[in-house]
């Protein structure tokens, strides 16, 4: 049996587990959709496991990634797994950015297989990969393509996901098996995961809290509902979903469940009375939104929990159950999950509980690195001598009290959060710069309040080409969640006296065109 | 019944109008916005900020959003939010 207390029996992987809860629960929902579409555990597990075959027969291997590209069902969730069965580690792909950044991806990742659907309408990305389309691997299901020989050990990789890079790239995270199933395994005997709880499917699959999402279900015997892809905007396909589909653990970004319970009237509790728990993560849960939350729900029936972490580290690395009173200040993002250390420190120092410095990581739940980067990794993955250990440092600002409680307390660099969205903005400055026109520019985020917030680019066009042309050029380049919300363009650009731009005074709006 | 839902649409309900207004420059500082200006588009407001638009306007006017009104489209611009209100409001009557 696995359990976080017994490291040994965390040697395990994704589709290892989702085979087991099979055996165990053959007949019982695994995942549905707005389909219609509902697959019982044996059904899944043939699905997945023909996938598997077809994509080993075309030369999937481990630690190799195979891209996939499909909008979100019930049939994303097999072709995931079959990726898993074939002994591949899974790359999502974004159907709705632009061909060339998929491109992009699938080349930084040295992808060769890539993974559509029928029905999902995409630009296809140029590059040479054999390509498979999912309703022909399913269709042409037999029953000896499901004996699979079983490849992989716990450190192969499960997955690659890309996020945003400072330097105009993104770069790809390696998770590997046990680290996975370490955090989901965690969450299952935290939340106390029941095989009567059902899931919900969300999240984008580019971005990584989709992972608990995608997979913590089969920990349990439990069910996914896979919500249809763009709705996961709106609160009232949210809590219909819900009432329909008694759905029991479900994930906000702070600012989606701030607008979320702005909608919720009494009726809509009413059809809420299934949750059991709601996490967010992906920005600072304030104490206002935590006294909303705790004023329309009642702490004895669902509860607040926050986590933090960053996709070098396996989704969430601290957890934090918000209680109903006491709420001080502010709300912290809580202790380290199981067999996960946080530290805070100041280069090669260890800070004194209390003191504030940079957040570093050490346990099972460290990335194996950035994939093809290895000058990359070394900067970022590094072993910290006075700790005697490989840690990952996060760039993100806390302090730790005596407890091993932590407050977080922002950044210090150019990295931004838009409705939980990692963006570095000198990625869409370097993507500008690149642009024959963009002779200097710099791109910040204007906040007007907590849920209202804009990506503004500011630039100095060097021979008065076209603004058009450049907006579409950037539209061609970077995914929707990233682009500009407004451009202006600028003779100078505000410099502090170090010669350094002043984006402070931009932020503050005071120039304009 | 198509064609008077269609004028109604192109009326200016101007009590709506201002209310609408007033909701969206409460929120952004812009005062001055056109009738048919793009307000995603322009970078005046983002989509998260839409949600909160359709919780007010089924508040402030006692309507109802549903599933089936769950396009970015419909509340593109003033006008057309205005339109929606108006149809909406006439079918509850």
């Amino acid at each position: 049996m696995i359990s976080t207390k017994n490291l040994a029996s965390l040697n395990t992987t994704l589709h290892k587990v989702l085979e087991d809860a099979a055996l165990e629960f053959p007949d019982k929902v695994a995942v549905k959709d707005a389909s219609g579409k509902s697959l019982t555990y044996a059904e899944f597990l043939l699905r997945a496991k023909s996938v598997g075959y077809a994509l080993r027969t075309e030369g999937a291997v481990r630690n190799k990634p195979v891209g996939i590209l499909m909008d979100r069902s019930a049939d994303m969730i097999v072709a995931i797994f079959g990726i898993l069965f074939s002994g591949a580690p899974y790359l999502p792909l974004d159907p709705a950015a632009p061909a060339s950044r998929n491109s992009k991806i699938l080349s930084l990742a040295e992808a060769t297989l890539l993974v559509t659907s029928k029905l999902t309408d995409v630009d296809m990305p140029q590059g040479a990969y054999g390509h498979l389309i999912l309703e022909n691997i399913i269709a042409d299901t037999h029953a000896e393509n499901v004996d699979l020989e079983y490849i992989n050990d716990a450190d192969d990789l499960a997955y690659v996901i890309f996020t945003s890079g400072s330097t105009g790239d993104p770069k790809g995270v390696m998770i590997e098996h046990r680290s996975v199933v370490n955090r989901l395994q965690w969450m299952k005997e935290e939340y106390e995961l029941y095989h009567e709880d059902v899931l919900i499917q969300k999240t984008p699959y580019i971005f990584d809290v989709s992972v608990w999402e995608l997979f913590l279900w089969c920990f349990a015997g439990s069910s996914l509902y896979v919500l249809e892809p763009g709705y996961e905007k709106f609160p009232q396909t949210i809590v219909s979903a819900v009432e329909e589909h008694k759905v029991s653990y479900i994930h906000f970004i702070p600012s989606l469940l701030n607008v979320f319970l702005n909608y919720v009237g009494p009726t809509e509790l009413k059809g809420l009375a299934s949750l059991k728990y709601v996490f967010c993560s992906g920005e600072s849960l304030g104490v206002a939104l935590a006294e909303k939350f705790y004023g329309q729900f009642n702490y004895e029936h669902i509860r607040l929990v926050n986590f933090y972490g960053p996709t070098e580290a396996t989704v969430d690395v601290t957890y934090y159950n918000v209680l109903p009173q006491d709420l001080g200040q502010t709300i912290p993002i809580g202790h380290a999950i199981a067999n996960t250390e946080i530290h805070i420190i100041d280069g090669d120092n260890v800070l004194q509980e209390g003191e504030v410095g940079e957040l570093a990581i050490s346990g099972v739940n460290l990335a194996r690195g950035y994939i093809n980067q290895p000058g990359l990794t070394d900067q970022y993955f590094v072993y910290h001598e006075q700790l005697g250990k490989r840690i990952y440092k996060s760039g993100d600002q806390a302090s730790m009290n005596s407890d091993g409680l932590i407050h977080f307390y922002g950044r210090n660099d150019d990295q931004v959060k838009v409705r939980g969205i990692r963006i570095e903005l000198g990625e869409i400055e370097n993507i500008l710069l690149r642009h024959a026109s963009v002779e200097e520019c710099v791109v910040i985020l204007d906040k007007k309040s907590d849920n209202v917030m804009f990506i503004v680019a500011y630039i100095i066009n060097s021979d008065n080409a076209n603004l058009e042309d450049i907006k579409e050029y950037v539209k061609s380049s970077l995914p929707m969640y990233m682009i500009p919300n407004r451009y202006v363009e600028v003779t100078d650009l505000p410099r502090l006296a170090s010669g350094k731009i002043d984006r402070k005074q931009l932020r503050s709006g005071v120039l304009t065109s | 019944m198509n064609i008077t839902e269609n004028k109604k649409m192109t009326e200016v309900n101007p009590e709506i109008n201002n209310q609408i207004v007033a909701f969206i420059s409460a929120h952004t500082g812009v005062n001055e916005i056109d009738q048919h200006e793009n307000i995603f588009e322009s970078g005046l407001v983002n989509s998260l900020f839409a949600i909160e638009l359709m919780t007010y306007i089924e508040r402030k006017f006692n309507i109802k959003v549903t599933i089936q009104d769950l396009s970015l489209d419909t509340f593109s611009t003033v006008s057309k939010i205005n339109g929606f209100v108006t149809s909406k409001m006439t079918s509850n009557v």
